[in-house]
């Protein structure tokens, strides 16, 4: 592309505003790096965005400083707690889904803990319509962000359930609210990958939100893999399987896979434990396409 | 005065002393973009609480050398603004035009606060209400490119090239 034309495009604008795709955010990198002129107008366009801001700035309330400051102060101790007890793990992903500038996640995130799968239990109940799936997630997320909130305010009781209690919801939030903002998301896509021929019953369905790339995983029904295999999804771009990674294996819960910006259908194999480079295509159950 | 880098080694490093700066510098500007999808006093405070938990909480994933500190953070307040809408009321989106036009009046009044500042009426008065139409669908209400095509009925290539023009225009004013 001719520097002119990328100028033109208006995708810097839309990069400064946090408004593309992974692969399109990666794209606008490189011309920044290529050419002078685009990193020039980059900063030219970001000035701009910071001026219009500013000039829409609005006076805050006084007494809201000493609130935000102390709560950030308390989340600074709770935080000196965790790292001190345990790792913290679900905070890496929770950074990973709220980054506007960094490439976007592909961690295969799941939710170890019990809570994480009683939310999931619920929000992904079996061959439901979709469509009831974000009200009860975020009946779930208010019931466990109030869970949160009250362990949070119980005067910090030393105690090592308590400490992992609040944790394991802290992380828990983190999933299902990322969870939400996909499915409630009108651009977020279902699509139902069907039985082929070695398991006609099978059923997965995937929720795919090609701008956020986002992709998540519902099994509805697969046999339980012999042992040392597992599943594995793979998305069909350009024609070419990629894989998406490798399934945890319980149709119990929504589970996070890699994300695709674009995506011609996806498709679920049984590979060796761990996942190949490339699809077993005689062990492919469910394939869909859009 | 502190600098964007002081701030962001500060920030990065988790030393809570430099969240009172942060929000010094800061707060009224993310405080604008909240109020212009969230009208109700309380719940925009909440939202800027929340933006500044995220921008503490997420500082790690800031990255210097793909845009400026301000930006990131102005992008984090719209978006948990919007998030907050939308979990508010879903339907949202089907009242947003007669949104613009009462929180235009609505901004008016906000100008006596801020004399100095160029308030959203000015700005409207700036472009045209083409060009105004798609900077405040996507700026102010924080709706993506590919549903602002879609309510304000505009081809996608319409809506970039609408949205490049409408800034360009803005920086002159500033």
């Amino acid at each position: 592309m001719e520097v002119n034309d990328i100028l033109e495009s208006g995708l810097l604008e839309l990069y400064v505003l946090d408004e593309l795709s992974a692969t399109e955010r990666a794209t606008v990198g490189s011309w920044a790096l290529q050419h002078p002129e685009v990193k020039a107008e980059l900063t030219a366009i970001q000035s701009g965005i910071e001026n219009l801001a500013l000039s829409q700035a609005i006076p805050v309330r006084p007494n809201l400083k000493d609130a935000i400051v102390s709560k950030i102060e308390n989340e600074k101790l709770d935080q000196i707690k965790y790292s001190s007890s345990n790792n913290i793990e679900g905070g890496v992903s929770a950074l990973k889904a709220a980054n506007n500038f960094d490439s976007v996640s592909s961690t295969n995130t799941t939710i170890p803990n019990q809570h994480a799968e009683t939310i999931n239990r619920v929000i992904a109940p079996t061959g439901r319509s979709l469509s009831v799936l974000p009200w009860l997630l975020c009946a779930t997320l208010a019931a466990s962000s109030f869970y949160f909130f009250n362990e949070l305010n119980k005067e910090r009781t030393n105690s090592q359930s308590c400490e992992l209690a609040q944790r394991q919801n802290a992380k828990a939030y983190v999933e299902a609210d990322r969870a939400l903002n996909v499915l409630r998301n009108t651009t977020t896509k279902t699509v139902e990958l069907k039985g082929l021929k070695i398991a006609p019953e099978s059923k997965v369905n995937i929720y795919w939100n090609a701008q956020k790339a986002e992709t998540m995983l519902a099994i509805v029904n697969l046999p339980a893999p012999p042992e040392k295999m597992q599943y594995q999804l793979w998305a069909i771009v350009d024609k070419k399987p990629v894989s998406a990674g490798v399934l945890e294996y319980s149709t119990e819960m929504l589970q996070f896979m890699k994300g695709f910006d674009k995506a011609e259908a996806f498709a679920v194999t049984l590979e060796k434990k761990g996942g190949s480079d490339a699809p077993t295509l005689d062990k492919m159950y469910v394939l869909g396409t859009l | 005065m502190f600098t964007e880098q002081y701030i962001v080694e500060h920030l990065q490093k988790q030393d809570a002393q430099i969240i009172g700066v942060l929000y010094d510098k800061y707060a009224s500007a993310l405080m604008g973009i909240v109020k212009r999808t969230i009208q109700n006093e309380n719940l925009a405070e909440e939202v800027l609480q929340d933006t500044f938990t995220k921008i503490w909480r997420y500082s790690a994933n800031y990255d210097a050398s793909k845009g400026k500190l301000f930006t990131w953070m102005l992008n984090i307040a719209r978006n948990t603004a919007i998030d907050a809408t939308r979990a508010k009321n879903f339907s949202q989106k089907n009242h947003f035009i007669d949104d613009i036009v009462n929180t235009v009046d609505a901004q008016n009044q906000v100008s006596q606060i801020n004399p100095d500042g160029l308030d959203l009426k000015d700005l409207a008065n700036k472009l045209t209400p083409d060009l105004f139409a798609v900077v405040d669908t996507i700026y102010f209400q924080g709706f993506t490119h590919v549903e602002a095509a879609e309510v304000l009925e505009l081809p996608l290539g319409t809506v970039k090239t609408r949205l490049r023009i409408a800034l360009k225009q803005l920086r002159n004013y500033f």
